[in-house]
């Protein structure tokens, strides 16, 4: 196909800012830098993505080895500024190095999860009836569970870890993504363009892949923003309960849940992984209100 | 485009800012510290002292004054006795009030578990089947009946006959447990008023450390009990014995009174009665405590640092009785092998463990027998902390790279390990610095236990807490295996171990069962068969008005305490 059938067949949908057409994605920069949810959460990721890549240049660390009893639960100090947990460890490199951890959990569940979720919308949404059916009384089901119950009930099965710990995260955030895709595919299906690539005969899996689901991208990607900081939360919740990455990884969620029994004599090994899992989920959750704003063809560029 | 920027920059500073917030400023936290490190000092230099000062008292016995020898001491407890006839009773709060009525013929020293004479004035045995007790003389019940040997052979048959007609139904699981069906009382017969005989179906040292036994082999006082019938020992009815102190009262789950026997042949104690008040609420114990309406209180492990900063509570150590500690499957590879086992014992920085996990309640271990515990062996160190050598010993193991394996830890808590998967964590840190790998595990603990008894575990964590303070109840319950044959549990397999765990178990003199043990424990520490990680005390806390105590094992001391106000 070529260029100038894809502009016909699917037309830019940020046309709607008719003034200076620059394409969605380049507007949509512009608007998310404008908004101070957007600054705020952008500004926050980038820090958080830089300290989880420098980290283990700047720093090699092997949580495996790391321990110095004889200074266990120092409150914070010059050579500790956030303090040592129980094993005598630094507090601010576990943290740090937790980012890595943290933003790995984030990442790969929402892939997992999109992918899976985009896949089952796109099917159930495009081919409806009974497939759809089909596809979304299993993604009611799962919704029906409670999510840390449903993932407790993975963990419990497959035993704790972070691998697993990431699969039961991902299976809990499937049905978010299936429904956003199938109300977006459901919608678009009946847009002229659509239509006009099946009336000429266009391939289902090529319709569905190259022209619904660029056009779905908007929703998703918010989706997907928000999703990394749940999933971070969710993931932290369950290193708390024992059931997600296992010691000696330095996971938030662990951490806090390691601090718990000394927050009388040592809140600093409460305190510093609980703001570290806040600021993290907080700036993608800001950066996913950002993006919400500024990928909507209806709101205009204020400047 | 452009306009961010400054945001961002500012922001970034804002970041850093409250970093600054968070972490106090340079300077302050080190003062902090220095105040903290001060305060838990002193808090320890006075419990010292004040021990030590007590342990004067009770040597120079220093005597109250007269108007001090009057005292109500009021014990505060989190649960009613069960039944204080002291033969089937198997709770430790029936326990702690019948052993003040009813005493047995022997009991253990005090800050060791060496047996002393108390009703029985001495013994004699050839080949530790036959025993001859000389009991003390003159010595009666609170009812004025005499104590000789027809009660102790009463006493005993009532222990040992499931038929005897005054056992009014009741179990007497604590003379069959430690007993049993093979090694138990084969016949008891009265040689004249004070002597009698007991012959033994087997051999056994052990027999004095089981009879010593103090709340549950008392002596109780065959009239009264075949007076009373089945009352004997319940609230609706006595106890009667020849102890320092005499029952009053009991008052199902509310308090027990006994009151001072001024004909005690120990002479008369100092304390005018003792009240022993069920509190089930941990708060509320520890709150009468702090008030004063109670004298001594069980109290919860997590109200004990509250208990030590409060200055009028005295929080003593007991003598530890219990042993945490690491086992290895020796087997398999590659802990079949002697430097491996060294390699580990050296890879851990063990006395450090203690400070982080156990606090003040908790001494590094050097052997695997608390010092309390007969053949304790003085001259064992624990494996000193060097990584440099573990490394030349799984070099000369021919594993220069280390290994991997599964170290399981405890799903509960126990005193030898109240926190076991940090505690696992630590460990398996020092020993990832000498590149042993441990894949931390654990699973239910009925199934832990089991997989543990069948040899599943290549490395594990477990403790051990003594049942009568007897060397057999100790180290022959763990090393001791049929010649030949190791037991699946650690395949630790000694003949030479094995063997004088068996000589220990028959040796009558006591000198000679200690050298028998300390020998034991050397070869097993040489083997490097456990890693003794801990011992554990046990804490009594009283009020600082209470004066004579001693930090005694499995008893309480009660004839000697005073209150100074």
């Amino acid at each position: 196909m070529t260029a100038d059938a894809q502009t016909i067949l699917s037309p830019d949908v940020g046309n709607t800012t008719a003034r200076r057409s620059r394409g969605l994605f380049r507007d949509a920069w512009r608007r998310l830098l404008a908004s101070w949810n957007g600054r705020i959460g952008l500004t926050v990721v980038t820090l958080i993505v830089l300290l989880a890549i420098l980290a283990p240049i700047i720093d090699p660390y092997d949580a495996r080895t790391d321990s110095n009893l004889r200074m266990s639960r120092k409150p914070p100090s010059i050579e500790h500024p956030f303090g040592t947990d129980r094993l005598g460890r630094d507090m601010l490199r576990r943290i740090i190095h937790g980012t890595r951890v943290s933003l790995s959990v984030g990442v790969v569940v929402v892939f997992l999860s999109g992918a899976v979720g985009i896949l089952l919308g796109l099917a159930a949404g495009y081919f409806g009836r009974g497939v759809d059916t089909v596809i979304m009384r299993i993604m009611d089901v799962l919704l029906a569970f409670p999510g840390i119950l449903l993932a407790i009930a993975i963990v419990a099965v497959r035993g704790p870890g972070l691998g697993n710990t990431m699969l039961a995260v991902a299976i809990v955030g499937i049905p978010g993504y299936a429904r956003v895709t199938r109300s977006m595919v459901l919608s678009l299906r009946e847009r002229d363009f659509v239509q006009a690539a099946e009336s000429v005969g266009v391939k289902d899996d090529r319709i569905m892949f190259r022209h619904i689901l660029p056009n779905s991208l908007s929703p998703l990607i918010v989706q997907a923003t928000l999703g990394v900081g749940g999933a971070i939360l969710f993931a932290a919740a369950l290193g708390f309960l024992g059931l997600g990455a296992q010691p000696p990884t330095p996971e938030w969620g662990a951490m806090i849940s390691d601090g718990i029994p000394f927050l009388q004599t040592s809140p600093h090994m409460v305190f510093f992984p609980g703001i570290a899992i806040m600021l993290t989920v907080l700036g993608f959750n800001l950066l996913g209100d950002g993006l919400r704003d500024a990928l909507d063809p209806q709101t205009q560029v204020h400047d | 485009m452009k306009r961010w920027w400054p945001v961002l920059s500012l922001l970034v500073v804002l970041t850093m800012l409250l970093g600054a917030c968070a972490t106090p400023a340079p300077g302050a936290p080190q003062v902090v510290k220095e105040t903290v490190v001060v305060e838990k000092e002193v808090v320890q230099t006075q419990i010292v002292e004040k021990i030590v000062e007590r342990e004067v008292e009770v040597e120079s016995d220093v005597t109250p004054a007269p108007e001090q020898l009057s005292g109500t001491f009021i014990v505060g407890r989190g649960g009613d006795s069960v039944i204080l006839d002291i033969g089937p009773a198997t709770d430790g709060e029936s326990w702690r009030v019948s052993q003040e009525v009813n005493e047995p013929l022997v009991r253990l020293e005090g800050t060791s578990t060496k047996p002393i004479p108390w009703l029985a004035e001495s013994w004699e045995t050839e080949d530790s089947q036959t025993w001859i007790f000389h009991l003390r003389q003159g010595v009666k019940f609170h009812n004025g009946n005499p104590f000789n040997a027809e009660v102790v052979a009463w006493n005993i048959d009532r222990w040992k006959n499931p038929d005897n007609e005054y056992r009014f139904g009741r179990a007497f699981e604590y003379y069959d447990s430690e007993f049993g069906e093979e090694t138990g009382i084969e016949s008891v017969e009265v040689l004249d008023d004070y002597t009698v005989k007991i012959t033994l179906m087997q051999p056994s040292a052990v027999m004095l450390a089981k009879l010593s036994l103090t709340g549950v082999f008392g002596m109780v006082d065959p009239q009264e009990v075949m007076a009373q019938g089945d009352k004997y020992g319940t609230a609706a009815g006595t106890i009667v014995g020849t102890g320092p102190f005499k029952f009053v009262e009991w008052v199902p789950d509310d308090h027990i009174t006994l009151e001072r026997n001024d004909d005690w042949w120990g002479g008369p104690p100092r304390l005018a009665r003792i009240i022993f008040r069920s509190i089930p609420d941990n708060s509320a114990r520890f709150a009468e405590l702090q008030a004063g309406t109670v004298h001594q209180a069980d109290l919860a492990q997590t109200d004990l640092p509250a208990a030590a900063a409060d200055p009028n509570l005295t929080i003593y150590q007991t003598p530890p009785l219990s042993t945490g500690y690491i086992a290895f499957q020796q087997c398999i590879e590659p802990f079949d092998k002697l430097e491996v086992r060294q390699a580990v014992a050296h890879a851990v920085d063990w006395a450090a463990l203690i400070e982080p996990f156990y606090g003040d309640y908790g001494e590094a271990a050097q052997s695997f027998q608390p010092p309390a515990i007969l053949g304790h062996n003085p001259n064992i160190k624990q494996y000193e902390y060097d990584p440099e050598k573990a490394k030349e010993l799984l070099a000369a193991a021919g594993l220069p790279d280390g290994f991997e394996t599964d170290f399981w830890y405890l799903p509960v808590i126990r005193g030898y390990f109240p926190d076991s998967k940090p505690t696992a964590e630590a460990i398996a840190a020092d020993l990832a610095k000498v590149g042993i790998k441990v894949n931390l595990q654990t699973e239910d603990w009925g199934a832990y236990l089991d997989d543990r008894n069948n040899g599943k575990f290549p490395m594990w964590m477990l403790g051990w807490g003594s049942d009568n303070g007897d060397p057999d109840n100790y180290l022959g319950w763990h090393f001791y295996h049929p010649i030949g044959e190791p037991k699946a549990e650690d395949c630790y397999a000694n003949d030479k171990v094995a063997e004088l765990i068996i000589q220990g178990r028959v040796e009558p003199d006591l000198a000679k069962r200690e050298a028998i043990y300390q020998e034991a424990e050397q070869l097993i520490h040489d083997d490097a068969a456990r890693i003794s990680v801990v011992w554990v005390p046990g804490t009594v806390v009283m009020r600082n008005e209470v004066k004579g105590y001693l930090p005694v094992v499995f008893r309480s001391w009660y004839e000697n305490l005073w209150l100074a106000k």
